[in-house]
């Protein structure tokens, strides 16, 4: 419909009939909505309608007609010129309604009486819709706001015969129109439907966007000769200020063959804004007591200002704590909270600042799970290889230990009857073989965020391990679920551990205590790695023996945790090969504070898992219990969306994934059976990038759009009057001019004919 | 339904009867008693001879003149004679028109009126003969008294047929010249006609010196012209077909309309002629005792 509304005719006279300077001057006329030209074909209808009556009179004998012949003799002139003069006013009506609604319009080089000076050109808007256009400055209004009134002051000005299209600029881009508009009616209103995000804005796809629109308006409007691409932005936060990128540069370079550039700039060039940038568990103790430590980021943005900011700590909608602090300019500063928990269960924390301009960076979230106690179940292929590791992880020793896990052990062989959804963490006991399912249901339970010890001691199969690395991974997860590539035990020595700088959180609390014995743990053997083959990125050592061979690993899968001790769990002879013992490590005083902080850490409250940026999809796992068809994600704007989970996996929990929020703040999932130890929730948080208000970054950009408008500039230069007739105009000089719409002189030709036409009427109905 | 009592109406009859009908002026007659006659009828002293015409008493022959003569002539004597009342009936193509509201067509109207003078006449011994017009006097009926004159009347009434073209003047200059008794006449009509010449037809009935009453039939259509719709209008009496907007058209037709029956009334009046406009929609009862009334009341 857009293809065939616009048309354009190019009227060209012969000189010898029409003076010269007229002709030239004519560039272009017509119609925007040509279409529309078939209703005057409705002008016939009067028409018709007058024969059709005299045609189909009602026929009647008479005996007076000498009367009659009498009367008509004496009125037939007057009662013709009245017909005539309603029936040419209806055709008139009908005729110019028809006109009215195909849009005629005009233009030409010289003004004309409509005001018109140039031809026609597409006119492409590109509206930045990153949150840093959300920033009110003095004035009160948002970027965004200035920027929508400017964008529809552009609109208004531009001429009949104009395209229009509209694409914003965001993360993704979108386009609004994707075949040019000449209808100014309804860019405006598409207009006013667009909102801003809560994202950045991705520049190098939208200038790739852009330049598919423009090749395909091109291809169907080949009339319009030329396109002005203006953007609408405040030329700040990460979109502009990150460096130019080849690839930006040759879409800039591409765009600037076929079209013009300019940057409208909103906004002032104030850059005062605060935000919280980070918030997160502290993570080098481990949390104690079920006191944990939040570590709020808070950074100033502006380049010149200090800001005053008070910092608060908001636990499920109630303010506990605050701390008020003041940033010099560019600078960031860590805020600590302590916070006690009184009970086990899902926690919304959220960092909040004074509000500023800026709001949507104000406040950061975050969820914390604490839990009673810690379900450890330990897997074992042989009795007694997980014995020592039981006695060391059940029950509290003394008054004064809060140790508060529980343990149970099973044989391997038993994997069928395992239910792990309420385990918090498995133990890999020095067990043989893998069985067959087993592999898939220890990478699926990590993946959906459990944890996973294992001990590979003398019983441990390479071959059969190795089962783990070629398990298929799903999504985004890049990391093999088994990096480790076993090569051969080790000779049977006295090996001494290495602690790494007690890096590792839950090595801290032997920091301080280098006689504690961990240091001294007697290892006589253990799996050395194959260098050649192993990927060294791909997990972290917490400990090493003192060849730097690795002793402990830990690495994350998916939203869980694996860790592999890469010797036997007991102290009692090998079962397999060579009888010594491979360690002491049960036996010694630092065996019990080293597994428990170690399985403290790996099960302490987690935050990383649930926490995503703004339009980074959520996904998650329904338990095999939960058999709704549809769930529904309660969003911050308390609005409910429905989702349809995946088909089942094997051992019959369900992904699920929501691309849907675009705001920051809590996301909840809701099933049937969501209870407050089910509940799945998600924080999400801007990408402060974005928050940075400062445009140095545009000036890179200069040389690809309209410097004048890069100075700030609110219009487009003016023709320049001095220009001489004959001299073509350059494209550079866009007339803003405003032109009176011929569709409204049409209307109001319309309405002075239908008033006309009651009133002769009425008159000739009296003088009957 | 009885011939005789489909032409009267009781309600008609029992208005008529109680103010009978007078005559103006001396007129000749069959019955002496209420009535001045100017002409000689059948008394003792000779008066005159006139010519025979169809339908006078042949015991009033003068045979003597026949015999020196060949021509029948009666004999006229002084005496008093009957009110002779001559029904003259517009027989034209347009009298058959009856309007869209209306019951009966004009001819049928004009035949009522007819037949109930005739019955007043009738009643009172008086004469009353009937004579159709076309372009000429088509049908006639001699005036007569006898009781089996109404039933003649009433055949010739019922045998006509509307003519398709009309012209009244030369109708009543022949007329005029058939009626030799001087009497009242009687003439029933729409008048579609040039009003002019319509006069000078009267003007010749006049002259014979009778005593004329204009009885002017129309449709309410007619008069008030009450159409909506544009029409094609089919003329009666060889008029070409016309198409016409009535509602464009309602004013000026009205305006020629009241302007021929002033003309008429006017003509009429200057001739002391008794003018009376009948719609076909008024009751015949209130209209014929009101031409009556008017009547007596300017003898």
């Amino acid at each position: 419909m857009e293809s065939l509304s616009s048309y354009t005719i190019v009227l060209n006279f012969s000189s010898a009939i029409l003076d010269e300077a007229w002709s030239r001057q004519l560039i272009a006329s017509g119609f925007m909505a040509s279409w529309m030209l078939w209703w005057s074909l409705a002008g016939l209808i009067p028409i018709a309608l007058h024969f059709w009556f005299q045609r189909q009179r009602r026929e009647m004998t008479w005996a007076a007609m000498q009367f009659l012949v009498a009367a008509i003799q004496k009125q037939s002139r007057r009662i013709r010129l009245q017909q005539l003069i309603l029936l040419l006013l209806r055709v008139a009506i009908l005729l110019t309604l028809a006109l009215a609604a195909a849009q005629p319009f005009l233009s030409s080089r010289e003004p004309n009486w409509l005001g018109n000076t140039r031809p026609p050109l597409l006119w492409v808007g590109v509206i930045d819709t990153s949150f840093s256009m959300q920033y009110r400055d003095s004035t009160r209004q948002s970027r965004w706001e200035q920027g929508i009134i400017r964008v529809r002051e552009m609109i208004e000005q531009l001429q009949p015969g104009d395209g229009i299209i509209l694409m914003t600029l965001g993360n993704p881009p979108r386009v609004i129109f994707s075949e040019a508009t000449f209808d100014r009616t309804t860019a405006l209103l598409e207009l006013a439907k667009l909102a801003p995000t809560a994202d950045g804005a991705d520049l190098s796809s939208g200038l790739i966007m852009l330049d598919e629109l423009l090749d395909n308006a091109r291809r169907s409007h080949p009339e319009l000769k030329s396109q002005h691409v203006v953007f609408f932005t405040d030329t700040a936060g990460d979109t502009w200020n990150a460096a130019v990128t080849s690839s930006l540069e040759s879409s800039l370079l591409n765009l600037t063959k076929g079209a013009k550039l300019f940057i409208e700039r909103i906004g002032d060039a104030k850059n005062d804004n605060a935000a919280v940038t980070d918030l997160q568990i502290e993570l080098s103790r481990n949390p104690q007591d079920q006191e944990v430590t939040f570590i709020a980021e808070v950074a100033n943005f502006s380049t010149d200002s200090d800001i005053e900011t008070n910092v608060q700590l908001w636990l499920d909608q109630q303010a506990t704590q605050s701390e008020t602090i003041t940033l010099t300019p560019r600078e960031r500063k860590k805020v600590r909270f302590r916070q006690r928990f009184s009970e086990p269960k899902l926690y919304r924390v959220e960092t909040r600042l004074t509000p500023d301009g800026l709001t949507i960076d104000d406040r950061r979230h975050l969820l914390i799970a604490t839990v009673a106690d810690a379900k450890i179940l330990l897997l074992e292929d042989l009795a007694g290889q997980a014995k020592y590791l039981e006695i060391a992880l059940s029950g509290a020793f003394g008054a004064k230990d809060k140790w508060n896990a529980t343990t149970d052990v099973q044989s391997i062989t038993d994997w069928r009857d395992l239910d792990l959804r309420n385990v918090d963490l498995l133990v890999l006991c020095n067990t043989s073989n893998l069985p067959e399912q087993l592999p898939t249901l220890l990478r699926d339970y990590v993946q959906r965020g459990g944890k996973l010890l294992g001990f590979l001691g003398d019983r441990m199969d390479p071959a059969n391990y190795q089962r783990l690395a070629e398990l298929e991974t799903s999504g985004k997860q890049t990391q093999n679920f088994f990096p480790l590539v076993l090569a051969n035990p080790s000779p049977l020595a006295v090996y001494t551990i290495d602690a790494r700088n007690y890096e590792s959180p839950f090595l801290k609390v032997f920091q301080d205590f280098p006689d504690s014995g961990l240091l001294t743990t007697p290892i006589f053997r253990y799996w050395q790695l194959d260098s050649k083959q192993s990927q060294p990125d791909s997990f972290h050592v917490d400990l090493a023996i003192s060849q730097n061979d690795p002793l402990l690993v830990s690495y994350p899968f998916g939203n869980g945790t694996v860790a592999w001790w890469l010797t036997s769990p007991t102290p009692q002879p090998a079962t397999i090969g060579d009888p010594e013992p491979w360690n002491a490590m049960a036996a010694w005083p630092s065996f019990l504070p080293l597994i428990r902080e170690q399985v403290r850490h790996l099960t302490r409250p987690t935050e990383n898992q649930t926490q995503q940026i703004v339009n980074a999809p959520l996904q998650g796992y329904l338990s095999p219990e939960i058999t709704d068809e549809q769930v529904n994600i309660l969003r911050p704007d308390k609005r409910v969306d429905s989702i349809r989970p995946s088909p089942p996996q094997q051992d019959g929990f369900r992904t699920w994934i929501y691309a849907g929020n675009n705001l920051p703040g809590f996301y909840e999932l809701q099933t049937t059976l969501t209870s407050s130890n089910q509940t799945q929730a998600f924080a999400v948080n801007v990408d402060t990038r974005e928050s940075d208000l400062t445009n140095e970054g545009a000036k890179n950009f200069q040389k690809w759009f309209s410097p004048a408008s890069l100075e700030g500039l609110t219009s487009v230069s003016q023709p320049d009057p001095s220009e001489s007739e004959n001299s073509p105009r350059s494209d550079d000089s866009i007339s803003l001019l405003n032109p009176k719409p011929l569709f409204h002189w049409f209307l109001g030709t319309l309405l002075g004919l239908l008033l006309t036409e009651s009133l002769v009427a009425f008159w000739m109905g009296r003088s009957r | 339904m009885n011939t005789q009592a489909k032409y009267f109406d009781p309600q008609t009859l029992a208005k008529i009867r109680s103010i009978g009908l007078r005559a103006r002026y001396l007129v000749e007659g069959y019955i002496t008693g209420m009535h001045r006659s100017p002409h000689q009828g059948r008394s003792i002293e000779f008066s005159q001879h006139r010519e025979y015409v169809p339908g006078d008493d042949l015991r009033q022959v003068d045979w003597k003149v026949y015999g020196r003569t060949d021509k029948f002539y009666l004999k006229q004597y002084e005496a008093e004679t009957n009110l002779i009342c001559h029904i003259l009936l517009d027989g034209s193509e347009s009298m058959s028109y009856r309007g869209p509201s209306s019951s009966l067509s004009k001819l049928e109207y004009a035949q009522l009126v007819a037949v109930s003078f005739a019955y007043l006449v009738l009643s009172q011994q008086d004469a009353v003969g009937m004579a159709l017009l076309t372009d000429r006097v088509n049908q006639q009926i001699a005036p007569s008294n006898s009781p089996a004159q109404l039933n003649n009347l009433i055949g010739l009434l019922e045998t006509s047929i509307p003519n398709r073209l009309t012209t009244l003047e030369p109708a009543l200059k022949d007329a005029a010249s058939r009626l030799r008794s001087r009497g009242v006449v009687l003439l029933i009509s729409d008048f579609l006609d040039d009003a002019n010449k319509i006069l000078q037809g009267l003007q010749h009935l006049r002259y014979q010196r009778h005593d004329i009453v204009m009885i002017h039939v129309l449709d309410e259509a007619e008069v008030n012209f009450p159409f909506d719709q544009p029409s094609r209008f089919i003329g009666l009496e060889g008029w070409a077909p016309m198409i016409a907007d009535p509602q464009s058209l309602r004013s000026a037709y009205r305006k020629e309309v009241q302007a021929h029956i002033s003309k008429l009334r006017e003509g009429a009046r200057s001739l002391e002629i008794d003018y009376q406009l009948m719609l076909t929609q008024q009751p015949l009862h209130l209209t014929l005792p009101h031409l009556l009334a008017q009547r007596r009341r300017r003898q």
